[in-house]
């Protein structure tokens, strides 16, 4: 009993200790996306970003790649800080890294269609860095979402893709082993989006918090406090809460045709998706092609990333399991040792 | 004591969830009461409009009678005030004088915010320069700190009891127990709902005994002229006195479909009259708000139930490990013990179709709400010089429309200057 209760007294002081250090951190300490780049080109509120080279210019890979992350989180998870930097490393491997910026989607956005982000914004985007870097193909990476969308673009524009990357990528919505993937098939995406138009991404990082409910709401924050007195620690963690919790909003369109198409019928790997009055045949995509997979994946299971495998048309295609979840899989020590440097190995490989 | 009234309505359609972090701003607290009394207005004025309700369909000597019949308990009925409103009716004053009066407030209102604003951003900027508080992030992560460790100190307490219990060697000893560990649940699952949910729905979740409070008087009142089965009602509050707590969603289940049958069909009636769109869009609004009702105290119940299921075996498990004479656990352990054996239930729990179900119903029904409550509102607001939703929605539509036709212009254009330079 004493020592559990001498443990709480030295929780609070931990606390409290946490508390001075946060009271001396400033924003600056808390920097996120601080990889020199420049901003391209600009659509709407969705701009491409261009990052300086790490490398001398002769070693930098002919051929770019864009990266495309999520509607629903940021892009700069990529680039959280200097020593976890999924970006930093591909750099350093010479990769030559473009990224779309998506914004944050206000109300005048409420009409975007997933046909405006793949075929509008992404085909530009494309287009832009074909013309500036004289490559007639680019290389795409798509995470999560933006790995889906990186797909469908693919298949409809295979002539302007050298090779593809998708990372713990969603396209195989049949499961029901993360529970996301379970609510959303009797979800009434109709009434959510015309009550919002644009959906908060506040009412989006409530069903993520429901994930784990006691984890994520409780012993987190409990953890947290044991570690806050160590103001390494602590920057780490205001940095990586900061991401978490900088949700854009939802354009209503987008995401009523993702939930329905995809989560609901499942029309990807079916054959049946259509965009622009065009159907997605994902077998259209025979370029080199590689799958990341996150093993504790609670966000996209490995039931919905793996089939992609065999949805595609690519010839020279490989899988790459690694046991982190779907967060680690950016800012894990993996992430940092063992993914990027693979997948930019994969990248230079392919990229003849 | 929770009261649920309809200033909550208002809370739920005006604030953000986000609303915590905001609050803590310097200045905040000024200006966000001016809001929410001009928003509180707004919905005294709507209240005045339903009058007409009573008027058309002669519920106000109906809804009197109810009271009258039900003894109901004013504070705790949760929709008090639009029954106030009904009754308070006067044929003097119909919904014309509402809108007028509403239309007056409105722009005074209005001018007092805009010579506001300016004061309280300027208010917001120095404080943002002298303290590093006013970060988000921080002020957000010291606001989930705050709430996670008011639920370690919940368990570290109930630890802390059961060690100065010990041993739980008697039936009625176990039985107490038992009933702590409930109320550890209770207060650790309204915790958590504070975080997640505006503040009066994660108080209407404390317990089975708050929830069943707050929802009797009126679903009862509501429903039961209609109740089709006296018995099978009665058998259910007997189930619900000895504890059974499957007898809770069958007891909302029941008033529901009691409600349904009833009021549900009287609110969704065609209107007559001068005021009909008015009047039927209100009683429509106003049955959107008992759907949710209903939803939303099922959805808890259901947590709630899942909630006490592991807290009992949790408690049982334990006092039978402290039994065959084991070492007491420290708190550490018990608290890792009770954080796994809660997430495990819950993650089998969301992962079923009755709370799939159940979620899906209530998110249903609360945006189904927003959507009726904001034409009502925009109904009222359409007297006053501001666009409404309706208009803005139709410029973004035209602007959406003109960005796409500028954009494959501008691409017409690019491939006739390349064609023409290739030339």
């Amino acid at each position: 009993m004493e020592e559990s209760e001498k443990y709480m007294v030295d929780f609070y002081g931990k606390v409290l200790k946490g508390v001075e250090n946060m009271m001396n951190t400033s924003p600056e300490d808390l920097k996120s996306d601080t990889l020199e780049k420049e901003l391209v080109f600009q659509i709407g509120k969705s701009r491409l970003f261009h990052y300086k080279p790490l490398v001398e210019p002769d070693k930098v890979l002919k051929i770019p790649t864009m990266i495309t992350y999520a509607l629903v989180n940021r892009q700069y998870m990529m680039d959280i800080q200097p020593d976890r930097s999924v970006i930093r490393n591909f750099l350093e491997h010479g990769l030559d890294c473009y990224i779309v910026d998506w914004g944050y989607p206000t109300r005048e956005d409420m009409y975007m269609t997933m046909e405006d982000y793949i075929n509008w914004y992404m085909n530009d985007f494309v287009d832009y860095i074909i013309e500036h870097s004289g490559c007639p193909k680019i290389n795409l990476l798509g995470v999560c979402q933006g790995g889906t969308f990186s797909s469908i673009y693919t298949a409809l524009h295979p002539a302007k893709v050298n090779a593809l990357v998708t990372m713990v990528t969603p396209v195989d919505f049949e499961t029901n082993d993360g529970l996301l993937f379970a609510w959303s098939k009797s979800m009434d995406i109709d009434s959510l989006v015309d009550a919002y138009g644009t959906v908060p991404g506040s009412l989006m990082n409530i069903s993520y918090l429901l994930l784990k409910p006691f984890d994520l709401i409780v012993d987190k924050y409990i953890g947290f406090g044991e570690k806050m007195d160590d103001p390494t620690y602590l920057q780490n963690f205001l940095r990586m809460e900061g991401w978490i919790f900088d949700s854009p909003d939802q354009a209503g369109e987008t995401l009523r045709q993702f939930v329905k198409d995809l989560y609901q019928d499942n029309k990807l790997v079916k054959g049946d998706f259509k965009l622009g009055g065009e159907t997605v045949n994902l077998k259209n995509i025979k370029c080199p092609f590689l799958a990341v997979v996150a093993d504790y994946d609670h966000l996209v299971p490995k039931a919905a990333s793996e089939p992609i495998l065999d949805a595609v048309g690519s010839r020279s295609k490989k899988l790459l399991n690694f046991p982190v979840g779907h967060i680690g899989m950016y800012v894990s020590g993996k992430s940092q040792k063992q993914i990027a440097p693979q997948i930019s190995e994969w990248l230079v490989n392919h990229s003849a | 004591m929770v009261r649920f009234t309809d200033k909550h309505i208002t809370d739920f359609m005006f604030v953000d969830i986000d609303s915590k972090r905001r609050t803590t701003m310097p200045g905040y607290d000024d200006y966000f009461k001016m809001g929410k009394d001009f928003q509180d207005n707004l919905m005294k004025q709507y209240k005045e409009g339903l009058e007409s309700i009573g008027k058309l369909y002669g519920m106000t000597d109906v809804m009197e009678n109810f009271a009258k019949a039900s003894g109901m308990d004013e504070k705790n009925n949760p929709v008090n005030a639009w029954y106030e409103a009904v009754k308070a009716y006067s044929p003097g004053e119909g919904s014309y004088d509402a809108y007028s009066k509403m239309m007056n407030y409105t722009w005074k209102t209005f001018q007092d915010q805009m010579t506001k604003f300016p004061e309280l951003m300027k208010t917001w900027g120095a404080a943002d320069m002298g303290s590093n508080f006013s970060m988000p992030t921080m002020m957000d992560i010291m606001s989930r700190m705050s709430e996670s460790s008011a639920i370690y100190n919940q368990v570290f307490n109930f630890w802390k009891d059961f060690q100065d219990s010990m041993p739980l060697d008697t039936p009625e000893k176990i039985k107490a127990f038992t009933k702590k560990s409930e109320d550890l649940i209770a207060e650790n699952v309204k915790t958590m709902m504070s975080t997640m949910l505006p503040p009066q729905f994660a108080d209407l979740g404390g317990s089975y005994a708050t929830l069943f409070e707050n929802m009797n008087g009126t679903f009862k009142s509501f429903a039961s002229p209609w109740l089709p089965d006296q018995a099978a009602m009665t058998d259910i509050i007997r189930r619900m006195m000895e504890g059974d707590s499957e007898a809770y969603s069958d007891y909302i289940r029941y008033v529901s479909d009691a409600y349904t049958n009833s009021f549900g069909k009287i609110f969704n009636l065609v209107g007559i009259g001068v005021n009909r769109e008015d009047t039927e869009q209100q009683a429509q609004t106003l049955d959107s708000y008992m759907r949710l009702m209903f939803s939303y105290t099922e959805l808890v119940s259901l947590i709630l139930k899942i909630a006490r299921k592991t807290s009992e075996a949790l408690t049982q498990d334990y006092a039978a490990a402290m039994t065959d004479g084991s070492e007491p656990m420290d708190f550490k352990k018990f608290y890792s013990m009770w954080l796994k054996t809660n997430e495990q239930a819950f993650e089998n729990f969301f992962a079923s179709a009755e709370f799939t179900k159940a979620f899906n119903q209530f998110a249903s029904d609360a945006s189904q709400f927003k959507i009726k409550s904001d034409k009502l509102m925009e109904k009222m607001l359409a007297q006053i010089p501001v666009p409404t939703n309706t208009e803005m929605k139709s410029l973004y539509k035209t602007v959406y429309d003109l960005r796409k036709e500028v954009a494959a212009l501008q691409k017409q254009v690019q491939e006739l200057e390349k064609k023409a330079a290739a030339k």
